[in-house]
């Protein structure tokens, strides 16, 4: 997405991910400790104030599930009993604004912490670029301090890109455990043509062959938003960044060049298959402008109106369906079921199982107050602090659905599914048939990301807009146009902006993690997506990265 | 200065006192550095330093690098940003074809209708509508599946199912379609228009004049110098347009309605500061020309 004039589709969804949960909660406290206390022994003690811009941090929070507020607010008092001189202050700030955030960090007003994906793009090289840029603290030594490695679930643990530097540096803490973007469907409107539920590896003719079955008078099988084509060519492995259109030139500025062309007649398919469903199965409820498929937006009220039989979303929107269809979480266990993306022809999926919504940390802390944020951040939200709003909110319903309907599951610490003091468990409370699909596709093995592999570039290239430009017209343009043509006219773009960057990656250190990156690539799709790997990378790869890296 | 019979009685003559002289300069001060102040902060002082950045890496933090031209190489050689300039140009000159003539048009005729009548037409006209609100209330009004534009092209007029904002060809027509209704200069026309003595049109009907001979003599020339503004204001405002277009199109379909000012945020969320700003004083260099050159050639007095 990500719109570029504004956020694009990743961007959307990231924030869509931890944004949500902003909009259920509001904050009515302002201020918590009085930043001049003492320690019991009388002793002089530090004097921190920490700015939050209300979430997840708040002082204090509110929210809507009976008992999250009390128990918050204990746990917040607990920690600032224990920290002594430490004050937190709410500022009115929206850390999900990109240019407000990054204007504030540049004058140093930014509140304590901050989503990494703000300012980094949402992916690993624009977060990675970020954090060289100096845009989030060096939390290293406060983050081994408070153990919170020993805090994270271990499949959160594992997954680091997000928060730490190639150099072993840590510069965020991941706060939520987000899925890729799925689709949620109606499991009546299934039942109907004889389906129980979608299957893991459906592609994306299934789709269309069972939306149009489900789409019968008013009812339409998919609600879509305008980003379509964005989801169907990435499974073609054509994209923006896709593993086939986007290969590496070292020694030439700008260490990235585009190829729309070698592969276009899969860029042809996958249009007209989208196409299609749109203009000739007319089993699509979708506009140009739809640009939002959150869970509060038009998609997702035809879905929840019984108007569209699928709509795409993120499985952390799931709670807050549930909310918005006055169903409790195990009714809406029983009405939809959520699951990844399908494939494309050949296999290929270019989503990851999951990812870690991480926050940053403001660079203008000194050492004092990251260890005081840090320490806060982790015992609200990965330790003690959780434990003591979660009970409070058991002991009040007695029931952890209500837990679930609190704070999206599954969580990225540890209690996902057992909490102390609260009995049952989390993934039954949040419904056999949905927590298994997660589970599901969560275990599904992670292809490697290029970001991990090839050092920062701080020297940004060329944006999205392009691509963007030619989805808009390939997905809804009723003027006649060329999609080879198209094509090319968009590889001749984006390479002739290429050329006027600069890199300022050592290109030695660039090929050797480039080298690396493919040969890893090479082994995921050879066990995952075998077909793809025959008919499609070892073309490229003979193609554009053999002649360069040997 | 008065004119005619009137009899001027001169003034006693004030002693010339140094002090007095001294305390009217301070006080001028005093009333013009406000305005000063607001404009070295808000308009030049950015000004200086987005050009400043212009040339630099600019970067979020840290050791400021300067890099001559390089910025506006890069731009010069974006096939987006002459794209952009053509879209902007094109939105300029459509709006204020079609939102500044016909509110002048609109403004004459509302004051050719019945008092009651004019009041009630005015009301409609200047219903204080929430921007955004209104924006979206079109998006719903252009929706190509179930939008009442398409309901009347289709079943009242019996057209084919229209592209409305996918067509690339018309998007920007479409867009500015709104900004007949909702943009506001008609309100000027018709101050302007009341402020014209009625003994001019009464001596015009004496004189045999009809209704176009009174436009075209009496009320178009008086109100030159509100349409002077406007017009002004108009070409400024439409070649740094954003919003609308931002909300309702996003840019698309394949940047048919991106302006200059859209991409400028791009390249801004992009993590391109110093691109975006030189992109911006290359806009401010261009609208600095038509301002000049509509200096030059519009005079605003009507007695000139």
């Amino acid at each position: 997405m990500s719109p570029s004039t504004r956020i694009n589709r990743r961007q959307f969804l990231n924030m869509m991910a931890a944004g949500a949960g902003a909009l259920a909660l509001s904050a009515c406290g302002v201020k918590a400790g009085d930043g001049t206390g003492t320690t019991p022994g009388g002793g002089a003690v530090s004097n921190v104030k920490l700015l939050t811009a209300g979430w997840p941090i708040d002082v204090p929070f509110a929210n809507a599930t009976p008992g999250f507020q009390v128990g918050y607010n204990k746990a917040f008092q607990a920690w600032l009993d224990l920290n002594p001189g430490v004050s937190v202050e709410r500022i009115e700030f929206n850390v999900w604004d990109t240019a407000g955030l990054r204007t504030a960090v540049a004058g140093g007003t930014a509140p304590f912490h901050y989503p990494i994906g703000v300012l980094g793009g949402w992916n690993v090289p624009g977060i990675q670029a970020s954090n060289a840029e100096g845009l989030f603290a060096d939390i290293t030594a406060a983050f081994e301090k408070h153990k919170v490695l020993d805090l994270l679930d271990p499949k959160v643990a594992a997954n680091s890109s997000r928060w730490k530097s190639q150099d072993g540096k840590i510069f965020g803490i991941p706060y939520e455990v987000v899925s890729s973007e799925g689709f949620f469907y109606n499991r009546e409107h299934l039942a109907e043509i004889g389906m129980d539920s979608l299957p893991l590896n459906w592609k994306w003719t299934d789709m269309r062959e069972w939306a149009l079955k489900m789409t019968k008078g008013d009812r339409k099988g998919l609600a879509m938003a305008a980003y379509a084509l964005d989801w169907i060519l990435p499974t073609y492995g054509i994209d923006f960044d896709g593993l086939l259109s986007h290969y590496p030139v070292p020694g030439k500025g700008f260490n990235w060049r585009w190829d729309f062309t070698t592969f276009v007649d899969d860029i042809v398919e996958g249009v007209e298959l989208w196409r299609a469903m749109n203009f000739e199965d007319q089993s699509v409820y979708t506009d140009p402008n739809f640009w939002d498929y959150s869970q509060n937006g038009q998609l997702a009220a035809a879905f929840y109106d019984g108007r569209a039989s699928m709509t795409p979303g993120i499985h952390l929107f799931f709670s807050d369906m549930a909310g918005k269809m006055n169903k409790t979480i195990l009714e809406a266990d029983e009405f939809m079921g959520f699951n990844r993306q399908p494939l494309g022809p050949l296999g290929y999926t270019y989503q990851l199982p999951f990812s870690n919504s991480a926050w940053a940390f403001n660079p203008d802390l000194n050492e004092e107050e990251l260890d005081k944020a840090v320490s806060l951040f982790t015992y609200m939200l990965l330790s003690d602090g959780f434990v003591t709003t979660t009970q409070e909110i058991y002991n009040v319903n007695k029931d952890p659905s209500e837990i679930i309907r609190a704070i999206r599951w599954p969580f990225a610490n540890k209690f996902s599914e057992t909490i102390p003091g609260v009995e049952g468990s989390l993934s039954a409370a949040t419904g056999k048939r949905f927590s298994e699909a997660i589970n599901t596709i969560f275990s599904q093995p992670k292809q490697p990301e290029v970001g991990e592999y090839v050092p920062p570039e701080v020297n940004r290239g060329p944006g999205d807009t392009p691509w963007y430009d030619k989805l808009t017209r390939w997905g809804y343009s009723q003027d006649p146009f060329d999609v080879k043509a198209d094509a090319a006219e968009l590889e001749n773009i984006l390479n002739q902006q290429a050329k006027t960057f600069p890199s300022s990656v050592d290109p030695d250190a660039f090929a050797a993690g480039i080298n690396k990156y493919y040969a890893d690539m090479a082994a995921y799709l050879q066990a995952n997506a075998p077909e793809f790997y025959e008919k499609r990378f070892i073309p490229f790869y003979d193609l554009r990265i053999k002649p360069e890296f040997g | 200065m008065s004119v005619g019979t009137d009899v001027i009685e001169p003034r006693p003559a004030v002693p010339a006192v140094e002090g007095g002289r001294t305390r009217r300069r301070w006080l001028n001060w005093l009333f013009v550095i406000p305005a000063i102040l607001f404009q070295f902060f808000w308009g030049w002082y950015p000004m200086v330093i987005a050009i400043f950045l212009s040339l630099t890496n600019a970067p979020i933090r840290g050791a400021v690098t300067f890099r001559g031209i390089e910025n506006y190489v890069r731009l010069a050689s974006d096939p987006l940003v002459p794209m952009a300039f053509r879209v902007t140009l094109i939105y300029g000159i459509l709006s204020i074809i079609l939102t500044f003539i016909i509110p002048i048009i609109t403004a004459i005729l509302l004051m050719e209708m019945p008092p009651k009548t004019m009041r009630v037409m005015m009301i409609l006209w200047f219903l204080p509508l929430s921007g955004i609100a209104s924006t979206l209330f079109w998006q719903y009004l252009y929706n190509e599946k179930f939008g009442i534009f398409q309901y009347i092209a289709t079943a009242v007029l019996g057209l084919p199912p229209q592209a409305f904002l996918s067509s690339e060809r018309l998007v920007l027509f479409w867009l500015i379609v709104p900004g007949i209704i909702m943009y506001g200069p008609g309100l000027y026309y018709i101050a302007g228009l009341q402020g014209i003595p009625k003994s001019y049109y009464e001596a015009a009907e004496v004189e045999g004049a009809g209704f176009w001979r009174k436009i075209w003599t009496i009320s178009l020339p008086r109100l030159r110098p509100i349409i002077s503004m406007t017009l002004l204001f108009s070409i400024i405002g439409s070649l740094q347009e954003f919003t609308f277009p931002d909300l309702m199109t996003r840019g698309g379909p394949n940047g048919a309605s991106r302006t200059v000012v859209m991409y400028m945020f791009t390249l801004l969320n992009n993590g391109r500061i110093g691109d975006s700003t030189a992109l911006a004083v290359m806009l401010f260099a261009l609208i600095m020309v038509f301002v000049l050159v509509f200096r030059l050639v519009f005079k605003s007095d009507p007695d000139v």
